[in-house]
């Protein structure tokens, strides 16, 4: 009697912890409320001013650019399938190229198939080994921040369209810092 | 005999809360695992299944049912050391390759990948096999002890995973209320 009265216990109490899972699923589909929060954070740990010592062909012209951001997306993060939808809003953003890391390369051409960036110069790392030696990121979705194939900032970001804003700002900053400078080597 | 039985009871019952809270949230929702296990593993490839995924969640529960009743508590403690194992190296792979897949190992409101913590998880279920290895014959009270053990320690160990949604339905009752 003891025993069967602890078994229903035992069934009662795996049934609440198989509701709690399903509830947990349903909470991280639904969005939080409130005004959304958007960032755009430095990466740490990342070597600024490299220069890769090999581009991939498919990423040839992304060293001859001036200004280049190459967003490094994984083929196994929910965040990074999302950051693929976006960029269908973002097909005239000439300076942006994408790595796709994955463990298996099929799997990284159905994901430019399904969000249609195949007008995105693209790379598939397979096992995200290249972007790991060249640039010692390990993570995604990353956005590298190159000026003619140098590496000068490494981003987390919340959205595409706060990355984007906010690198053009601080390429405004730079052009308009760099137009002060010639000023004033004229007026000298 | 009866310290034993009452010793290996409760550690029973604490590795099933665990394998039961780690079943129920694979079989639930099985794409984090196969995503970070793919991420930290990339020569599992594609033969990581939600299917195969769901299938692992199932052996946890039936290895956690299995450790609670005294004639199968033997047997359920070599599958104890398996998952034991496999925790550790998931886990050590997840930290050394600097995984950020949510695995959603206990549920999608833990949110964290693989890493260290599923090591030390890993790691502190083969002490337990050990136990059972030196504790052989186990008293008649121990099915009894160790069911009621596990409930008590499943719904418990759900609770503290699951408190951030816990604390987040009980402020919404009591702002509509």
């Amino acid at each position: 009697m003891i025993v069967l009265l602890s078994a229903v216990s035992l069934v009662l109490a795996i049934a609440i912890v198989v509701l709690f899972a399903m509830m947990g699923e349903l909470a991280s589909r639904i969005p939080e409320p409130g005004p959304r929060r958007t960032w755009m954070e430095p990466i740490k740990d990342v070597q600024l001013g490299r220069i890769p010592e090999s581009w991939p062909p498919e990423l040839a012209q992304v060293p001859e650019r001036d200004h280049s951001v190459v967003l490094v997306l994984s083929t196994v993060c929910s965040s990074c399938r999302a950051h693929g939808a976006e960029l269908e809003n973002h097909t005239d953003w000439a300076e942006a190229a994408l790595v796709v890391s994955t463990p298996v390369a099929a799997n990284a051409e159905a994901f430019v198939a399904e969000f249609g960036l195949g007008s995105f110069p693209h790379y598939v790392d397979e096992g995200g080994d290249w972007v790991r030696a060249e640039f010692e990121v390990a993570s995604s979705p990353v956005a590298l921040v190159l000026r003619s194939g140098r590496l000068v900032g490494a981003y987390s970001f919340s959205d595409l369209d706060t990355l984007r804003s906010r690198l053009h700002e601080q390429l405004d900053r730079i052009e308009d810092s760099r137009a002060d400078a010639e000023k004033e080597v004229e007026t000298v | 005999m009866v310290i034993e039985t009452v010793l290996v009871s409760a550690a029973n019952a604490m590795v099933a809360a665990v394998l039961i809270n780690s079943g129920a949230a694979k079989l639930v929702s099985p794409v984090g695992l196969r995503g970070a296990a793919q991420e930290v593993v990339p020569a599992f490839g594609g033969g990581i299944t939600d299917g195969l995924v769901r299938a692992v969640a199932g052996l946890e529960l039936v290895t956690a049912a299995g450790l609670l009743v005294a004639m199968t508590r033997m047997p359920a403690v070599v599958f104890v050391a398996l998952f034991g194992i496999s925790f550790a190296a998931l886990g050590a792979a997840g930290a050394i390759r600097g995984s950020t897949t949510e695995c959603g190992c206990f549920g999608r409101t833990s949110g964290k990948p693989l890493g260290m913590t599923n090591f030390f998880i890993g790691l502190a279920l083969l002490p337990v096999v050990l136990l059972n290895a030196w504790v052989r014959t186990v008293g008649a009270e121990y099915t009894a002890n160790a069911v009621v053990l596990a409930a008590l320690g499943s719904l418990l160990m759900c609770l503290w995973l699951n408190r951030r949604l816990a604390s987040q339905l009980l402020t919404r009752r009591a702002r509509r209320a």
